[in-house]
Order: structure tokens, then sequence, then C-alpha cells
């Protein structure tokens, strides 16, 4: 047998002994892939980072004590895999204080018309809050985790998971609002003219 | 007169984080207290915003 052929045959192999669970781990793809997108905004970043998250709870299977928890545990790897990917970057020792080059470089939100106006635009602003918070506020609106399960996917206390939502959802909501009205002048100006 | 709800709590409410007498009670409330209905309408077309932002994330493109 051939190294490839051997390969596929073990790859056949471990799927068939672990098949209720690699499945499991699979079908989490695209959910990790929306948050890691909605954390770093990078496409190719955010594959990385599922990808290392998959490969990392597949070796660590045997941690997972509640299958329940499966997709709760996933993204709580997938924070550790994000952690170290921007400690590998530069020093930080704080998320909540730090800023990353996406909320400093990102274009502030603009005209918010159409659909594709809104989600760029609300892409624009969640990207430029801090990233303690955005982490809080896509864990709860997107997925719809309970505060408790984002306080221990995030390992903080749940006290700071609803003091970041409520300074997240405050300045989403000032950037949006901001937004709307410049959009309004400018369609008020255009009318005028 | 009652006491002005916190933003926590209406964070807590629309995140179904209130225990179900917490949530009439409130609901109750938003019936005769329009400005409460507000901020709890504006909370929820936020979430719904984020929502549509990431329904349909962009993929890599560039890469198999």
């Amino acid at each position: 047998m051939n190294h490839l052929a051997r390969q596929a045959y073990m790859t056949l192999i471990s799927r068939f002994l672990f098949s209720s669970f690699r499945p499991g781990i699979e079908a989490h793809r695209p959910v990790l892939y929306r948050i890691a997108y909605a954390w770093c905004h990078d496409a190719a970043l955010a594959d990385d980072l599922v990808q290392e998250a998959l490969s990392r709870a597949w070796t660590r299977r045997a941690q997972l004590r509640d299958e329940a928890s499966l997709k709760a545990w996933m993204v709580s790897i997938m924070n550790h895999c994000w952690l170290d990917h921007l400690r590998s970057r530069r020093d930080f020792d704080d998320v909540e204080d730090w800023q990353d080059e996406l909320e400093s470089g990102a274009d502030t939100p603009d005209v918010c018309c159409n659909r594709e106006q809104v989600i760029a635009c609300v892409r624009a602003a969640v990207a430029r809050l801090p990233l303690g918070q955005r982490q809080v506020l896509t864990l709860v609106d997107l997925e719809e985790f309970g505060y408790a399960e984002v306080a221990a996917i995030l390992d903080i206390p749940i006290g700071t998971v609803m003091s970041r939502l409520s300074r997240a959802r405050a300045s989403l909501k000032m950037m949006l609002d901001t937004a709307m009205q410049q959009s309004a002048s400018r369609t008020l100006l255009r009318s005028v003219k | 007169m009652n006491p002005a709800v916190s933003d926590e709590t209406l964070h807590a409410f629309v995140d179904g984080e209130l225990d179900v007498a917490e949530s009439e009670t409130l609901i109750a409330r938003m019936r005769t207290d329009k400005e409460l209905a507000q901020r709890v309408c504006s909370l929820r077309s936020l979430q719904s915003m984020v929502r549509l932002a990431y329904a349909e994330p962009p993929m890599d493109g560039g890469r198999a």
C-alpha cells in the first residue's frame, strides 16, 4: 500500500471509530467561522482560527465532559487560538484594554441606506469596539449564548460579561445613530440641491 | 412612580436572562411606559442589525 492509500485508509478507520464525534465537531464549522469573522473581520485569519480550533478540539476530545456543551467548549478553544494569535503578534495583558489594529484602522461607519450598506456599516462599528466588548456582544447576539455561558467561554466573571455588553451596545448604538444622521443629512442636502 | 429601569436589566430582558416573573413585570410596565417600550424596541433593532451583519460572513475566496 502506498503512502497516500494508507493515509486514506487510516482516515477511513478513524472516521469509523469516532464517527459520532468527528461530524459533531465539523458541524460547528459555520458557527465558529461566523464568530471568528465577527472577532477579526478578516476572512483568511478567520479560516485559520477555525481550522486551528477544530484541530485542537479533535486532539483534546477526551477533555469534553458533556456532549451538550460541545458548541460552547469549541468556542472557548477558539478563544484561546485567537488569544494565542494576538500574543504572537505583540505583547498585551488584558483583552479589555487592548485596542487592536482594527479599532484604530477601521473606517468610521459610513452612510447606512440599503441592506449592503447597513451590513458594512454595522461591521465597521463592531470592528471599532474594544476586543473584549466585541467578543461578548457577538457571542450573545449572534449565537444567543447565555451570560453564564459567555462567562465560562471567555473565562471572565459574569458581571464583566454584563458590563462589557452594556458598553458595547451603548457605543454601537451611538456609532450607528451618528452614521444614520449623516446619511439623513446627506440625503436632505441632495434633495435641496 | 416606579424607579427607572437600568440598561443592564433591559439587556437581560432582551437576551432572555430574566426569570418569568421579572419579564412579566417589565412587559406590563412597557404597556403604559412608552419610553421604556421605545428603549426595548431600539435594543431589539440593534440586535437584529448585528445578526444581519454576520448572517452571511464573507468567505476567504483567495484560498482553497
